[in-house]
C-alpha cells in the first residue's frame, strides 16, 4: 500500500514537472510561431505553422500532445544545433555524469569518515575543523571557486589542465565509446591521454566534490549526534559498551538511512549545480548546453533540459527515500 | 571488598552549569544501601534520577559532582576513569530505565542485544550465549522466548519490552540494579506485576535494589526502607514493605494526602501547599 | 535577576532579547551576526557612503590592482571595485530576502493548516508539497527566466516557488505532534475556530523553527541568486550585482583577480554568515544536533 502510494507520488511529481515546464514553455513573451517561421512570413505560412504547432487546440490537448512528446523522447529540433535535441542532450549528459560521479565519490569517501569522526569527538578541536570546512564547502559559490581555482592551480601552479575535458591533441584522437572520457581513455589502452582526461576532470570535480563533502560531512554528524542522544544510546553506556562500539554498532546502523538518502539527494543537487561549474570550465555537459541555448534563444532545447535533469533529480531522490524506507524498517526516523 | 556497603553515599553536592547561575539539583545527600531493598521517592527535580547517574557515572559534562564519599562496595568512584566505570556498568551495578521500547536499538531484534550483553560480561560463544538469553527472558514470564529473541523493539508491548530489559540488565549477574520510573510508562496492571518481578529476581540473587520513582504508595510494599527527596535532600526515611505508612515529615504527609481514595469522591482534592522552610 | 513582565508583549519582547544575549554567547552565534548583521548595514547604508560613483569609467584607472587609492581596485572599465562590491550587495541580499520572505510564510502556513486539520485537507496539501519538493530550484530558476524574461522578479519568483516546501514539511510535522495537546482542546473547549486556532496558537508555535530553516535557507538562496546573475538572468547591466560582478571580471581573471574574487569573497562571507546564524540559531532551538 505504501508502495502504491510512493509510486503515485512519483507520478504526480514528474506530471507537475511536465505541467510546469509546458506552463513556462506557453508563457514566453515571444510569439513562438514568429521564433519558428521569422516575422515576416506571409499570412498562410503563418496559419499553417500555427496549425502544425498545435496552438489553435484546447489547452489541454495542447498538454497532453506536449507530454506524449517529451515521453518520447520527442524534443524537437535545436535551433541553434540543428540537430534532434535528443541526440543533443544525449551527447552531453554522459560528462554531467561524469563530473557529479566524481564528486559524489569523492563528498561520500572524504565526507561519511568525517561525518563518524566529527560525531566521535564532537566538540573537540577536530570536530571544529572540520565542521568549518564542511561549512565553507556549503558556503561557498561554486562558481566563483571555479574560477579562483583555475588561477590557482591551472594558470599560477599548472598542476591541473584548463577548461574542457581533454585536450585538442586527444580530442579526436580518443574513440567515443561510453561518452566518459575517464573510461573512454582508459580503454584506448593511451596513458597520455587517460592523464589528460584527469587532470581536466580534478578541479571541477574537486571543487563539486568540495560541496558533496560539506553536505555529506554535515548531515551524517548531524543524524549520528541526534541518534547519540537518543535512549538506546544511553542503556548501551548501562550495558557496560564502549563509546566506540556504540557509535559504530548501534548509533550508525541507526543513522545509515537517512544519510544514503542525504548522498542520492547530494547527487542530484550536484547535477544541477554542474551547470554553473560547466559554464566556468567550459565543460561539454547538459548545463553549458542548456545555458548555451538560453543565451541562443533556443527555447525547446532549454525546456528539454530542464526535464531530462529534473526527471534525473526527482528518480535519484525516490531511489535515496526507498533505500532508506529498505534500510530502516524498524529504526524510528525523523517525521 | 565483601562486607563493604554496595552504595555508600555521604553529603553528596552536584551542581548543573546553566546559562544563567548554576542549579544545585542535589543539596547535601547521604544514603548507605546493603543488601536490601530502597525506594527513593520524589516529584521530578527532587534530584533523585542525578544522583543515580552519579552513582552510574552517567551524568552530562555540565554537571559538577561533589561528595565525601561515593563509593560502590568500597571502591571510590568519584573521578572515576571512563575504562572503569565500563568495567563497573553493567557488570556489578544495572540500571532498568523507563521507557524500554527506547531502549533497546531499534534495528537490532531483542536476540543480538541481549547476545551483546552476555558476550561482554559473561564471555559466553554466541550459541551459549543464545541459549542463556532464552532461559532468561523465561525466567521473566515470557512465553516462547525463542520467538521474542528473534523480534524488534517496535514489535514488543511495554511490559513484554521492560520484562526483556529487566532480563538484559540482569545477564551480567550485578549486585546492584537500580530501576529508574521503570514503571511509568507502563499500564496499572503491568506496573505491579514487574514491579513484582524485579522483587523476585532480587531477592532469588541476592541483590541490592534501589527503586526511584514518583508515586509512593506503588513502591512502599516493594521497599524495606522508603527515601523521601524534595528540592536535592533526602528529607524523610520511612520503613516499607507495609502498606501502612507512618509520615512525619509535613510533604510527606501532604504526598500522601493529594492521593485520590474513594472517600474523596465528589470532593475537591487537597492540593500540597509548599513550605519554603523545607528547602532549608 | 530580570524584572517580571507586566504584558505579554513585555514579555515576549524579553524573550527576544534573551534569545539574543544567548545566541551572542557562542563563536558561531557571534560571527553569524556580525556577518549577517553587518552585510545588512553595510548593503543599506552604501548609497550613503563616502563612496567613489560605481558606474564612473576612467580610461586612465583600468584594470589597476587593490591599493590606497582603491581599495579593491578597479575594474576594466576603470570603475571602483569597492562602491561597486558594496552596491552590489543590495540586489544579492534583496533578492534572497525576498525569495524566503515569501516562500518560508506561504510554506509554514499550509504545514500548519495541514498539521492542524488533518484528514482529507493534509492528505491533498502534503501531497502538493511533495509534489513541488521532487523540483530542481536551480533549473528550473534558469528555465523560468528562460521563458519569463530574465531579472529580479523573475528570480524572486522562481527561487520562492520552489523553495516553500521544506517549511510546510516542518511546519506539519510540528503541528501533527502538537494537534493533541491539551491546551489545543482546552481552546476548542473554550469555543476558538479552527482558524483561530491556526492563527493564534499553531503559527506562533511553528515559527522558531521556521526561523531557523528560513536563516539556513537564505545561505543557500544566496548562492541560487548569485549563481542566477553570474549566468546574466539577474540585474541588467551596469547595474552592480554580486554574482554579475563575478561573470564580469571572468575574462580578466588571469590578470586581474581582484574584480572577480573579491565579490565571490563577498557573496561566500553573505552565505556563511546565514549558516553559522543558522546553526546558532538551532543550537538554541534545539540543542541536541549541536
Amino acid at each position: 500500500m505504501k508502495a502504491g502510494l510512493r509510486l503515485l507520488s512519483l507520478i504526480a511529481a514528474l506530471a507537475g514537472l511536465l505541467f510546469v515546464t509546458f506552463a513556462l514553455g506557453r508563457l514566453l513573451p515571444v510569439d513562438p510561431v514568429l521564433a519558428v517561421v521569422g516575422d515576416r512570413a506571409p499570412p498562410d505560412v503563418y496559419q499553417h505553422m500555427f496549425h502544425q504547432m498545435h496552438l489553435d487546440r484546447p489547452v489541454a490537448v495542447q498538454f497532453g500532445l506536449f507530454a506524449w512528446a517529451m515521453l518520447h523522447g520527442d524534443f524537437g529540433q535545436s535551433s541553434s544545433t540543428g540537430q534532434p535535441i535528443l541526440t543533443d542532450i544525449a551527447r552531453f549528459f554522459p560528462a554531467t555524469l561524469e563530473l557529479a560521479t566524481f564528486a559524489i565519490f569523492l563528498g561520500v569517501v572524504l565526507g561519511l569518515p568525517t561525518g563518524v569522526f566529527c560525531a566521535r569527538y564532537a566538540g573537540r578541536l577536530g570536530d571544529h575543523l572540520a565542521r568549518i570546512i564542511s561549512l565553507l564547502g556549503l558556503s561557498v559559490p561554486v562558481f566563483w571557486l571555479s574560477l579562483v581555482g583555475l588561477l590557482v592551480f591551472y594558470a599560477r601552479l599548472g598542476w591541473v589542465g584548463g577548461p574542457g575535458r581533454l585536450d585538442i591533441a586527444f580530442q579526436y584522437s580518443v574513440p567515443n565509446v561510453t561518452g566518459i572520457d575517464l573510461i573512454d581513455t582508459a580503454l584506448s589502452g593511451d596513458p597520455a591521454a587517460f592523464r589528460d582526461a584527469i587532470s581536466h576532470l580534478l578541479l571541477p570535480g574537486s571543487i563539486l566534490g568540495l560541496v558533496a563533502f560539506g553536505y555529506i560531512a554535515r548531515m551524517t554528524r548531524g543524524f549520528l549526534l541526534w541518534q547519540m542522544g537518543r535512549d538506546y544510546v544511553v542503556v548501551a553506556r548501562l550495558k557496560g559498551l564502549s563509546e566506540a562500539a556504540i557509535l559504530w554498532r548501534h548509533a550508525l546502523p541507526c543513522a545509515i538511512g537517512p544519510v544514503i538518502s542525504v548522498i542520492f539527494w547530494t547527487y542530484a543537487y550536484l547535477l544541477e549545480g554542474a551547470v554553473l561549474t560547466e559554464t566556468v570550465f567550459a565543460w561539454p555537459g547538459i548545463g553549458l548546453y542548456m545555458t548555451q541555448s538560453l543565451f541562443a534563444g533556443d527555447i525547446p532545447a532549454v525546456l528539454a533540459g530542464t526535464l531530462v535533469i529534473g526527471v534525473a533529480f526527482m528518480l535519484l531522490n525516490r531511489c535515496g527515500d526507498l533505500l532508506q524506507g529498505a534500510l530502516e524498517p524498524n529504526a524510528q526516523g525523523k517525521t | 571488598m565483601p562486607d563493604a556497603p554496595l552504595l555508600d553515599i555521604a553529603d553528596l553536592h552536584i551542581n548543573f552549569a546553566t546559562p544563567a547561575s548554576p542549579v544545585a539539583a542535589v543539596r547535601g545527600l547521604s544514603l548507605t544501601l546493603g543488601q536490601e531493598r530502597l525506594a527513593i521517592v520524589g516529584e521530578s527535580g527532587s534530584g533523585k534520577s542525578a544522583t543515580m547517574r552519579a552513582a552510574l557515572g552517567l551524568l552530562p559534562a555540565t554537571a559538577s559532582v561533589k561528595a565525601q564519599r561515593l563509593a560502590f562496595r568500597g571502591q571510590n568512584l568519584l573521578g572515576l576513569a571512563p575504562k572503569r566505570w565500563r568495567t563497573l556498568r553493567g557488570r556489578h551495578i544495572a540500571m532498568v530505565v523507563q521507557d524500554p521500547r527506547q531502549g533497546f536499538t531499534p534495528v537490532h531484534s531483542l536476540g543480538a542485544q541481549m547476545i551483546e550483553m552476555l558476550v561482554r560480561h559473561r564471555a559466553l560463544t554466541r550459541r551459549a550465549a543464545w541459549r542463556e538469553a532464552e532461559a532468561m527472558l523465561a525466567e521473566v514470564q515470557i512465553r516462547d522466548p525463542s520467538q521474542v529473541l528473534r523480534q524488534y523493539p517496535h514489535e514488543l508491548s511495554g511490559g513484554m519490552a521492560q520484562r526483556a530489559m529487566i532480563a538484559m540488565m540482569l545477564a551480567g549477574e550485578p549486585a546492584l540494579l537500580i530501576a529508574d520510573e521503570a514503571t511509568s510508562a507502563l499500564d496499572v496492571v503491568v506496573q505491579q506485576q514487574i514491579l513484582a518481578l524485579i522483587d523476585t529476581q532480587v531477592r532469588r540473587r541476592g541483590m541490592g535494589l534501589i527503586l526511584i520513582s514518583h508515586q509512593l504508595d506503588l513502591v512502599a510494599r516493594f521497599a524495606d526502607r522508603i527515601l523521601v527527596m524534595y528540592a536535592g535532600r533526602v528529607v524523610e526515611e520511612l520503613r516499607g514493605g507495609t502498606a501502612a505508612l507512618q509520615p512525619v515529615h509535613p510533604y510527606t504527609i501532604g504526598l500522601l494526602h493529594c492521593r485520590p481514595t474513594p472517600a474523596s469522591f465528589g470532593r475537591a482534592l487537597p492540593v500540597l501547599t509548599r513550605d519554603p522552610a523545607w528547602l532549608a | 535577576m530580570m524584572s517580571m513582565a507586566t504584558s505579554p508583549a513585555k514579555a515576549r519582547l524579553s524573550a527576544i532579547l534573551l534569545g539574543l544575549r544567548q545566541l551572542c554567547a557562542s563563536v558561531v552565534g557571534q560571527l553569524g551576526c556580525a556577518l549577517v548583521g553587518g552585510s545588512c548595514l553595510l548593503a543599506l547604508l552604501a548609497p550613503f557612503l563616502p563612496l567613489a560613483d560605481p558606474n564612473a569609467q576612467s580610461l586612465t584607472a583600468r584594470l589597476l590592482a587593490p591599493s590606497v587609492g582603491h581599495w579593491f581596485g578597479t575594474d576594466a572599465f576603470g570603475r571602483d571595485m569597492l562602491s561597486r562590491v558594496l552596491l552590489g550587495l543590495r540586489p544579492t541580499l534583496f533578492m534572497a530576502l525576498a525569495s524566503v520572505g515569501l516562500s518560508a510564510p506561504v510554506g509554514l502556513v499550509i504545514g500548519a493548516t495541514s498539521g492542524l486539520f488533518g484528514g482529507t485537507t493534509q492528505r491533498l496539501l502534503m501531497g502538493l508539497t511533495d509534489v513541488f519538493m521532487a523540483f530542481p530550484r536551480l533549473i528550473l530558476s534558469l528555465c523560468a527566466a528562460a521563458t519569463l524574461g530574465a531579472g529580479v522578479g523573475t528570480v524572486i519568483f522562481a527561487v520562492a516557488a520552489t523553495g516553500w516546501p521544506p517549511y510546510a514539511r516542518l511546519a506539519r510535522a510540528e503541528a501533527t505532534s502538537l494537534r493533541g495537546s491539551e491546551f489545543l482542546l482546552a481552546a476548542e473547549g473554550l469555543g476558538s475556530s479552527r482558524l483561530g486556532m491556526l492563527w493564534r496558537h499553531m503559527l506562533p508555535l511553528c515559527l522558531p523553527s521556521a526561523i531557523v530553516r528560513a536563516a539556513l535557507d537564505a545561505a543557500s538562496v544566496i548562492l541560487i541568486v548569485a549563481g542566477l546573475s553570474f549566468l546574466g538572468l539577474g540585474v541588467p547591466p551596469p547595474a552592480p550585482e554580486l554574482g554579475a560582478l563575478v561573470a564580469a571580471g571572468r575574462d580578466a581573471i588571469f590578470d586581474a583577480w581582484w574584480i572577480s574574487a573579491l565579490p565571490g569573497a563577498a557573496i561566500l562571507l553573505l552565505s556563511l554568515g546565514f549558516n553559522l546564524l543558522g546553526d546558532a540559531m538551532r543550537d538554541l532551538v534545539d540543542p541536541r544536533t549541536g
